[in-house]
């Protein structure tokens, strides 16, 4: 006979209990009156001679009850059927997620992982498929499901194998989003039984530190199947308490002025854990190597659980694009002491305006367009006003960024546009003005300006352009939500165009419906917004002016955000100067010769854009370049979710209904040695020899309920008080 | 003495003395004390309220010496002889009946108590006295004088007495030398002093109080009242045993204490007559399932030998 759970045999130690008892229950319980104890001597309790035990059933029944109980309690089974069917062991898929996130860095936390998630393999059965995933904001297989699941003997040889070769990186964890793709890996392909009928059991481990910084709202976006437990393998570090440090951005400042007078003060937020030892910390510039600029710290009080923001001039004699490093000091946990700084030149771009009307006429495109603020961060636009007739840019000047264009555009001045087109220029061409011709004009008319600007672009002869009916306004319809152009508005809450009204517009028939993309429409089933690409330009049309004359559009709060959709299309806004591990690369920095394994920024610093041979797998500081004058570079910095390092409260995976199972290693580790026998809780729920037991537990009370009553029964108390 | 021949002599004479447990049962004190008298009496004399010889001893002839207000001068008018009228002294005697209140004569291992039975025994022994004209008070005690009732002989006497013993006793514990040191301040008169206790004292504590009572003259008769229970303590089984006075506890294993309670109620019983004798104090021992008349018969004798040590 086997028992599922031996300990609780001790409980049989229990049998004493009742032994004793009719040992000690010598001392009597009937106290007689009596006149006077003057002749009677105290009579010594002669332990020996009351150990005789009187009630010799009683006691046996008694203790046959203890024993029961506790046989019931070990659950015994028979091992002879144990032997059997041990073939028919399914096995169980296990996925170890290993966190190897920034916050793993913390000293200690990393051993504590690897030494944990090792413990987790050595627990696997033989028939257990084990898959290994690297945990960051995405899962990275070690060990994928499908080949654990192959060959799973195999897969466990591989993950340990692979553990002692992994290291913690520096991009962020998202413990949600990685449990919930666990949980599709493992619902892909639900593997079965050789009967044919039960899925395997799986189980969900995580090796991590389980800091704040995670986030589990994905959690909440599922149903988690109650039969797929979740064991946390909690790291901890070995110092308790963290600092860190954000530099907060100057980008919101509203005010331009404002803006440039706060370029010499960085605002800096500090955050200190709740567990932190110290409250008195520091910060010092540093160049991009890691020098100090000088001896000037910032001395910084944050009491624990709590965050300062502070303001730390910037040293003076620098130029503000002068790339640096802000360095926290005083913190025990290094990994999140450094803030790198970058900040890259404006770029200046030129937009043009080609109308003839007066500069400060309300009915010229200039008057709205010149106000509309489509300045960026690293982007400086400026507004220049040119008559179609004159020339359009200085000799040796560059071209312009981008050109609107009224119905002043002329033949001339739209073939000095074309090449510009070809190269990349986008313009956006607004027919303000109504044309004297209100129907398609006839093959003998001579054709209006407007055809032949469009005619010396795209070289099509069937477009007609004339007047539309204005007895009555107009609103857009059709619109493209899915064009960049609108897909801001796509929400219902912003996508009412009813209150723009167009009092006049101008149609336009006969293109070529594959060539140009309609962006909008008027109601009368008129374009009112098209474009189409021209060489690596584009032109885009507008068949309305947006001056009030023409349509309320100008007055409209939708005008901005359309007039910065369109000059962004043809000015893709320039890089940032400040990204995060993790964050992808972009294209043209890679074009730029960038070199990088996952096409992630993997490594905080800071990164000349100028200097060839660029890197994204570099180590920080050490190897990026030392920069002391201004230029363009980027910084890379720790996600911030990694720096918030107090621990998760276990209990936020129940709100997410998921089983938690929080029993420690070694209790796991005692569970799998029971399992040698893996059908064993099978069979004991099949023998159900608990319930046996537990029936003999009733039978044997009730036995002993009887002979106490026959006993009480029989037994007389003699009556000595009168 | 009734402790040597107690049992016996309550098997044997049942047929001839009112049932005790009869008597027991019935709740007024006086008519018990009634019928004992009575029976008693009957059992004594064939007629004892014939004549007035209860009054009247003899007639002796006058010598020169004596007081000579005895002389009879009615018979001297008739006879012209100087004659002295005696009287019974006895008649004239003041006696006090002396009654432990304590919380061990509360005790009591049959139908009634300890108390219960000497109660009816002083009332009893009070008709007794009164009706041979004797002067009878009442003391009631327990740690100390609780009631007192001056010796007297007059109508309603013994109605005075049986309301006295009537009253609920609170006594706690026995503190015979208070009470009895009080008794011999109050008793101004020679008189005989019945005291009717179970004595659960230390003998030799009882030595300097009943002295002083002898020392004042006063004769003293010891009437010790004992539960069968007392005399031959037994146990089926061990149990805790609770003093009823003091509340203390003992376990008693009934097997090691039977000998030794014999032992030590004997050795009690030794010692206090060693105290007692030289004194000239009776003392008799009863049990509480000895008849009254056994009781009142031994008490007459016992008055005999009253002041001889």
């Amino acid at each position: 006979m086997s028992f599922l759970t031996p300990l609780y045999l001790l409980a049989g130690l229990a049998v004493l209990a009742p032994i004793l008892a009719h040992l000690v229950r010598k001392r009597p319980r009937d106290v007689i009156d009596f006149s006077s104890i003057l002749f009677l001597e105290p009579s010594a309790r002669r332990l020996t001679s009351r150990s005789r035990i009187e009630h010799w059933l009683l006691l046996f029944l008694r203790s046959l009850i203890l024993l029961a109980l506790a046989f019931a309690f070990a659950r015994p089974y028979l091992k002879t059927f144990v032997q059997q069917t041990t073939a028919a062991d399914p096995g169980k898929d296990r996925v170890l997620l290993i966190d190897t996130s920034a916050s793993m860095r913390r000293p200690g936390v990393w051993e504590q992982a690897i030494e944990k998630a090792k413990e987790y393999l050595s627990q696997s059965g033989q028939a257990d498929s084990l898959a290994v995933y690297l945990l960051t904001d995405r899962l990275e297989p070690i060990v994928s499901i499908e080949q654990a699941r192959q060959d799973p003997g195999q897969s466990q040889a591989l993950a340990a194998q692979a553990l002692d070769a992994l290291s913690p990186t520096w991009f962020a964890s998202d413990i949600g989003k990685g449990l919930v793709q666990a949980l599709e890996l493992l619902a892909d392909e639900p593997l079965e039984t050789q009967q044919g009928q039960s899925v395997r059991p799986a189980q969900i481990a995580i090796a991590s530190d389980f800091q704040q910084g995670n986030s589990l709202e994905t959690l909440g976006l599922i149903q988690w199947p109650s039969d797929i437990p979740v064991i946390p393998l909690v790291c901890k570090p070995r110092s308790p308490g963290n600092a860190s440090l954000t530099i907060l951005s100057n980008a919101d400042q509203a005010d331009q002025e404002e803006q440039e007078s706060t370029e010499t003060t960085v605002r800096v937020a500090v955050r200190n854990s709740i567990d932190a030892p110290t409250d008195r910390l520091r910060l010092q510039w540093l160049d991009p190597s890691g020098r100090a600029f000088d001896s000037t710290k910032t001395e910084v009080y944050v009491p624990a659980g709590q965050q300062q923001v502070v303001s730390v001039t910037r040293p003076l004699e620098l130029d503000p694009a002068v790339p640096m490093v802000l360095e926290l000091q005083g913190d025990e946990q290094p990994f999140d002491n450094r803030q790198f700084l970058s900040r890259g030149r404006k770029v200046l771009a030129k937009a043009l305006c080609i109308d003839s009307r007066l500069r400060d006429s309300k009915d010229s495109l200039w008057y709205f367009a010149m106000r509309v603020p489509v300045s960026q961060p690293r982007l400086e636009v400026q507004w220049e006003l040119k008559d179609p007739n004159d020339g359009l840019v200085e000799e040796g000047q560059s071209p312009p960024c981008w050109v609107v264009a009224s119905s002043d555009l002329n033949l001339p001045c739209a073939e000095r546009l074309k090449p510009w087109i070809e190269q990349g220029l986008h313009v956006l061409w607004v027919l303000d003005r109504p044309l004297e011709n209100r129907n398609p004009p006839t093959a003998d008319q001579q054709p209006a300006d407007a055809v032949l600007v469009l005619k010396s672009w795209f070289d099509e002869d069937s477009i007609a352009i004339f007047e539309a009916e204005s007895n009555r306004y107009r609103l857009l319809q059709e619109i493209d939500m899915n064009h960049p152009v609108f897909s801001p508005f796509a929400d219902p809450k912003y996508n009412n165009f009813t209150k723009i009204r167009f009092w006049h517009h101008r149609n336009i028939q006969g293109f070529d419906p594959e060539s140009w993309r309609v962006l909008a429409k008027f109601d009368d089933g008129q374009a009112a917004l098209l474009q189409r690409p021209l060489g690596k330009g584009m032109v885009t049309v507008l068949t309305s002016g947006w001056q009030p004359i023409e349509s309320q559009l100008a007055l409209s709060s939708k005008f901005v955000p359309i007039l910065n959709s369109l000059l962004e299309l043809g000015n893709p806004t320039p890089e940032q100067d400040d990204y995060q591990c993790g964050d992808a690369i972009p294209i043209s920095l890679l074009e730029q010769g960038w070199k990088s394994t996952n096409r992630r920024f993997d490594a905080p610093g800071i990164f000349s854009l100028d200097s060839p041979g660029k890197t994204a797998s570099v180590a920080p500081i050490e190897s990026a370049l030392s920069i002391k004058e201004p230029t363009d570079a980027i910084a890379v910095n720790l996600p911030r979710s990694e720096c918030l390092t107090d621990p998760i409260d276990l209990e936020e995976f129940a709100r997410f209904g998921i089983p938690i199972d929080t029993r420690s290693i070694a209790q796991i580790d005692r569970e799998a040695k029971s399992r040698a026998n893996p059908l064993a809780e099978q069979l004991e729920a099949s023998q159900r020899g608990w319930w046996w037991m537990l029936l003999f537990v009733l039978l044997f009370a009730g036995l002993e309920s009887v002979v106490t009553a026959l006993g009480s029964r029989t037994r007389t108390i003699p009556s000595t008080s009168g | 003495m009734a402790l040597e021949n107690g049992t016996e002599s309550q098997t044997t004479q049942a047929s001839k003395w009112i049932d005790l447990k009869t008597l027991m049962a019935v709740r007024n004190l006086q008519w018990r004390a009634q019928k004992v008298v009575d029976g008693f009496q009957t059992g004594l004399h064939r007629s004892p309220k014939h004549g007035f010889s209860v009054e009247f001893s003899e007639y002796r002839p006058y010598s020169v010496g004596d007081d000579p207000k005895t002389i009879d001068w009615k018979l001297y008018a008739r006879s012209d002889r100087y004659y002295q009228k005696r009287f019974e002294d006895e008649t004239n005697r003041r006696c006090y009946l002396v009654i432990d209140q304590s919380k061990s004569m509360q005790y009591g291992s049959i139908d009634y108590t300890k108390y219960e039975y000497a109660r009816t025994l002083i009332a009893t022994l009070g008709l007794f006295l009164l009706r041979q004209r004797d002067a009878v008070g009442a003391v009631t005690f327990d740690e100390r004088v609780t009631d007192w009732l001056t010796a007297r002989f007059r109508t309603g006497q013994f109605q005075r007495i049986l309301s006295m013993l009537s009253k609920p006793c609170a006594g706690q514990a026995t503190d015979l030398i208070a009470p009895l040191e009080q008794i011999a301040q109050l008793v101004q008169h020679r008189s005989l002093i019945v005291i009717v206790s179970d004595l659960m004292v230390g003998p030799e504590a009882l030595k300097a109080p009943l002295a002083f009572l002898r020392a004042r003259q006063h004769e003293v008769v010891l009437l010790r009242v004992l539960d069968p229970m007392e005399l031959r303590f037994h146990l089926e089984k061990p149990v805790l045993v609770r003093d009823v006075e003091s509340g203390e506890e003992r376990f008693v294993d009934p097997a090691m204490v039977a000998d030794s309670y014999q032992r030590n109620f004997q050795k009690h019983r030794s010692e206090l007559f060693d105290i007692l004798t030289p004194l000239g104090i009776p003392c008799v021992d009863f049990q509480t399932t000895d008849p009254m008349e056994l009781v009142l018969s031994n008490f007459l004798s016992m008055r005999e030998a009253v002041g001889t040590p």
